[in-house]
């Protein structure tokens, strides 16, 4: 397998105010969302490999990880939230072309 | 192998003395900087630590260790007097530095911190002591990964041993200045609020529930009249809380009524972690109770850092010591049971195979996302202050980063002071 193949994710801490927005746009059971400590719960947004080597040319301080979590880790709170508000405005989580495309990738 | 001696009154200082030596008078700390032989400019570690000297957190010592006092320290983790000691505390030169000042045995010499006249050293002996031996011993390891065994190798070829007197006293800035009671303060204040027991919680951490409830089981374990919070401030690395997010997001505890007011407070001591594990657990005994404190909680992985230390090894190293006047509370974890929907105790909850822990690397992913978490993993107000500090002190991150160790408010100034 490439590493343009491998399936990683963002992932989005959703604590009450952010649950309260999921709550509205009706996506509180989808199975990108799920409980991950003391009541928080983790939003996984996917990405692909080719895709977060974009994000990284935007934010060059994220951290790839394909090798244990398949996680894109250490994005800066402001590309995160953007990430957040994309998914309550298209009510989806396959939100990461649209991102690109706003950053001019 | 030096006896060690115990101390049988529980509020005295360490060594029976509390030691004070700080010139108040500004004409004769005047005249004591112009007698001084040659003014030495002094790193950040060494001025926090003639502050600590001086004010008394470090008794009995009354400034840098000599020779005697180091070896007896490294080898048999007392002081040559037979206090317990655990951890050496040194000035170091190279020997181009002595030669270039012209320092010899005797000498008074001002120490200067940032431009300013800091301290007199009075220099009583010069000696060379075997790092990788006092690495060992010390730390329990000669890796020199270990950022306090480094810090050791990183020690000059001599160290100068001599008493310590400051002269021009610091000027805490804000927010710190409200968090700075040194040794007699802390002392008349516990007096002022009628507190006789004191449990000490050593941190260097933004408090989330697990650490709140760590210093209310203390709180309960000691029967103890209140909480004294004592926050470590010193030299920083990157990914670490900033300063400011420490002392004043555990003041919100009490400020927010987690606490109620008249049984908790925060404080800090300046001081250099060495991760040292269970000897630095020794050690911040010591500087508590020096402080006043009767009690002192250790949980799991004091000080420690990577996996040199056993995670209950503060437990087990006050085993082998005479009592020290300060009484360990020993505790295990708090973590956030999904059955008892609360914050419960390792050591009554029965739902093992459900817990979840409080993991540092999960609590710093929801500070850094600055995404509130429920109240059961942070106070909201702790949180709010933390993000406040981040957007004031810290240049946007409750972490120290490149921008704050260039540009960061500083925890003190040394006011200017003509000799």
């Amino acid at each position: 397998m490439s590493n343009g193949d491998v399936k990683l994710t963002i992932s989005l801490w959703v604590g009450p105010e952010r649950e309260e927005a999921l709550k509205k746009a009706n996506m509180l059971e989808i199975p990108e969302l799920q409980e991950a400590f003391a009541g928080l719960k983790r939003l996984r947004v996917p990405i692909t490999y080719e895709q977060a080597q974009k994000l990284k040319e935007v934010y060059p301080s994220a951290k790839i990880d394909t090798s244990s979590t398949q996680t894109v880790e250490l994005l800066p709170r402001e590309c995160l939230d953007k990430i957040f508000a994309m998914v309550i405005e298209k009510k989806s989580v396959n939100v990461i072309p649209d991102l690109l495309k706003s950053l001019g990738k | 192998m030096s006896q060690h001696v115990a101390v049988d009154n529980a509020l005295s200082p360490h060594g029976g003395k509390l030691v004070y030596r700080v010139v108040e008078d500004k004409e004769k700390a005047k005249e004591l900087a112009k007698k001084a032989k040659v003014r030495i400019p002094v790193r950040g570690q060494i001025a926090r630590e003639c502050i600590s000297i001086a004010y008394g957190f470090f008794s009995p010592l009354e400034g840098f260790m000599g020779a005697k006092d180091v070896d007896s320290v490294v080898h048999n983790m007392t002081l040559s007097s037979g206090y317990v000691w655990s951890i050496p505390i040194v000035f170091d030169m190279s020997e181009e530095e002595i030669e270039k000042y012209g320092i010899a045995i005797g000498d008074s010499v001002l120490f200067t911190y940032k431009d300013q006249p800091l301290a007199i050293f009075d220099v009583e002996e010069m000696f060379v002591y075997d790092k990788i031996a006092m690495a060992k011993h010390v730390y329990g390891t000669d890796d020199e990964k270990h950022p306090g065994v480094k810090r050791t190798y990183d020690y000059k070829a001599k160290f100068l041993g001599g008493k310590v007197t400051l002269i021009n006293p610091p000027v805490f800035n804000p927010p710190f200045d409200r968090f700075w009671y040194p040794p007699a303060e802390s002392r008349m204040q516990f007096m002022k609020n009628g507190w006789t027991k004191v449990v000490a919680h050593q941190t260097r951490n933004v408090p989330h529930t697990g650490h709140e409830w760590l210093m209310k089981g203390a709180w309960f374990a000691a029967n103890a009249d209140a909480v004294l919070v004592s926050c470590v401030v010193g030299e920083k690395r990157k990914g670490d809380y900033i300063d400011e997010c420490i002392v004043l997001g555990q003041a919100a505890l009490r400020e927010y009524g987690y606490f109620r007011e008249d049984v908790h407070m925060t404080s800090m001591i300046l001081w250099d972690m060495r991760y040292a594990g269970p000897r630095e657990a020794v050690f911040h005994a010591i500087v508590r109770k020096n402080l006043g404190c009767t009690h002192h909680m250790f949980g799991r992985d004091h000080a420690g850092v990577g996996d040199y230390y056993p995670t209950y090894g503060a437990h087990e190293i006050f085993k082998g010591l005479p009592d020290l006047g300060i009484k360990s509370v020993l505790t295990k974890e708090w973590y956030y049971c999904p059955v008892c929907a609360g914050i419960v105790y390792e050591g009554f909850d029965g739902h093992k195979k459900q817990k979840q822990k409080f993991s540092g690397t999960v609590i710093r992913s929801i500070i850094q996302q600055g995404v509130k978490p429920t109240r059961l993993i942070f106070r909201p107000e702790v949180f709010d202050t933390v993000m406040m500090c981040a957007e004031k002190y810290g240049f946007g991150s409750p972490f120290v980063n490149d921008n704050y160790l260039e540009n960061r408010n500083p925890v003190f100034t040394i006011p200017p002071m003509e000799v």
